[in-house]
């Protein structure tokens, strides 16, 4: 491909404090790319961090099958690290949300060291649960569609139109002691709390489980449904959490599966 | 993801020009006296180029070293900025909490910097303790820190004599409530970022009379919701010339221009983040000190 270097001037005569002023755009060389070689001087100044950095971070923990990404409404890195933290606490939790914001770079394709995982999480934010009742869980599920889409695992949510459908069909409650059952909670919400139905009386006195990071939890992302609700810390970062998933299994992998729907009626 | 495609087309299209911005596009200015401002922004403690996916091999603090003498060496006035975020990203601020950031921004020459939220996350202490490293001053004119242990080391604006042009710069940093932890921010408190940017741009152009006056910005270039952004501090301020930005992680391949209370142009100005640009305007003023013309633009750093 040829490129035409003639540049297109876009001269604009502004008004100053001091007098006329010339905003000069260059449609072609606005942005220019430029190969540099390293600084010498800059590269020596690194290199003992970096050989304290490598010895730990170059790590291999484990492989990845494909390239995981964060976005909205859901994404192959918002569900692999909500799906693996709900994974270890499945016996405390029933769901889990993150923040879309929190997931600070990609995962590649292939090995995975442990540096790969500091540059995905390098808080130092701890798991944290909290209790929800159904009304509250409606806040959340909204927050959700507010922000089209955060990473979360452990139930499966849809809207039509303005209503926003609740479907359970992953939820556990825990009865007793030591027995889990499966209780559909179907419930739907349309234009504002005071309008949320829910199925049956019983339903309402449910505690919803939510494993989040303690920054979610403290008013992070102003997550309102969190404010003043006690705090059980179950005493791991979520990198920990990431870093002891890879360090299980040889490989991982990410699926989007539709866990949070959005239906339009014509 | 397509402004993301946009961007990296246009910036391999850019590759055909060799010189980092061509100058005999300005013959004419040779009368004129250049003030060249390089600016970064949320670098987030990326000290290499990006080792995988698709920024690899783009960025580095050792490139951006290199592009940066080059263009000091083309012998005009420079000012080397940045708008916070410098911490947080990679295993370097995890194992050595910032160190090594602030001794290759001062090897750099950077001339200040603003505090971003993410510079608070080892704490206010975790800030402090690092502040040693860097040969340049922080500038934030709307968070108080008397009441912590920052309240003596940090500057509320600078004034900087660039060969004769009088340059201020003030700085703004974003609300911390809801996005910083407060255990971690303490008793700094935030002020209104547009009280505080209309005090300390009056002051510093009106009373100082300073030629051009810079806000060093962590509010974030635009928001869908009425969240204060530089887009509404441009349009709610009347004497800014430029805003250089950060926060929104947003790529402008050349500043944004809005008009001020006063209708007159603000230009702001923000690139990406991790150290993949480095943004440059080149200010030409005239004897009397004033602005004849103003060129913006963007580098794509690429290793070697």
């Amino acid at each position: 491909m040829k490129l035409r270097l003639h540049i297109i001037y876009i001269v604009a005569i502004l008004l100053s404090a001091c007098s006329t002023q010339l905003v000069i755009k260059s449609k072609q060389n606005s942005i220019v790319s430029v190969s540099a070689s390293p600084d010498s001087l800059i590269t020596s100044i690194i290199e003992p961090y970096k050989i304290g950095i490598d010895s730990v971070m170059n790590e291999v923990l484990c492989v990845s099958e494909i390239e995981m990404t964060k976005g909205r409404p859901e994404s192959l890195l918002g569900n692999f690290v909500t799906d693996l933290c709900l994974d270890q606490y499945s016996y405390l939790a029933d769901i889990c949300i993150m923040n879309n914001g929190g997931l600070r770079s990609t995962l590649p394709q292939g090995e995975i060291t442990r540096g790969k995982i500091y540059e995905l999480m390098p808080f130092e934010n701890e798991l944290v649960i909290l209790e929800l009742n159904t009304l509250e869980l409606f806040d959340l599920i909204e927050y959700i569609f507010v922000r089209e889409g955060e990473p979360f695992s452990g139930l499966s949510v849809y809207s039509i139109d303005s209503c926003m459908v609740l479907s359970s069909r992953d939820i556990l409650y825990r009865q007793g002691d030591d027995i889990l059952i499966s209780v559909p909670v179907i419930a739907s919400s349309c234009g504002g709390e005071e309008e949320v139905y829910i199925v049956s009386e019983i339903e309402e006195t449910y505690k919803i489980r939510v494993l989040t990071s303690d920054y979610l939890a403290n008013g992070g992302d102003k997550m309102s449904f969190f404010n003043n609700k006690n705090q059980l810390k179950v005493g791991l970062k979520i990198r920990d959490a990431i870093i002891n998933y890879c360090k299980s299994e040889q490989t991982i992998s990410s699926k989007l599966d539709g866990r949070i729907t959005k239906y339009q009626n014509e | 993801m397509n402004n993301r495609r946009d961007f990296i087309k246009r910036a391999a299209l850019g590759t055909a020009a060799m010189s980092i911005i061509p100058s005999k596009a300005f013959s004419n200015t040779s009368e004129l006296k250049q003030l060249t401002i390089l600016h970064t922004n949320d670098m987030h403690s990326h000290i290499h180029p990006f080792e995988s996916g698709r920024n690899k091999g783009v960025g580095g603090m050792a490139q951006r070293s290199t592009i940066i003498k080059k263009i000091r060496d083309e012998g005009n006035q420079v000012l080397l900025l940045d708008a916070g975020d410098i911490f947080q990203g990679t295993p370097y601020f995890n194992t050595y909490g910032g160190e090594l950031e602030l001794k290759l921004m001062s090897e750099m020459g950077y001339d200040a910097s603003t505090i971003g939220n993410h510079d608070f996350d080892n704490g206010l202490d975790g800030l402090v303790n690092q502040l040693p490293h860097a040969k340049f001053p922080f500038i934030v004119s709307n968070y108080d820190f008397s009441n912590t242990n920052m309240h003596d080391k940090y500057l509320k604006y600078k004034v900087f004599n660039k060969g004769g042009i009088k340059v201020g710069v003030f700085g703004i940093g974003i609300e911390l409530d809801g996005l910083v932890p407060k255990n971690l921010y303490g008793n700094t408190l935030y002020q209104n970022p547009i009280e505080k940017a209309n005090y300390y741009s009056n002051y510093l152009k009106v009373s100082l009379g300073c030629d051009l006056v810079i806000c060093l910005s962590h509010l974030g270039f635009k928001y869908n919701t009425k969240k204060i952004s530089d887009k509404v501090l441009a349009c709610q301020t009347n004497n800014i010339d430029l805003i250089i930005g950060g926060h929104t992680h947003t790529f402008l391949n050349e500043p944004v221009i809005v008009r001020n209370m006063d209708k007159k142009n603000v230009q702001i100005a923000q690139v990406g983040w991790a150290g993949i640009n480095i943004g440059r305007i080149d200010y030409f003023f005239n004897q009397k000190s004033c602005v004849k013309k103003v060129r913006g633009g963007s580098i794509f750093i690429k290793s070697k």
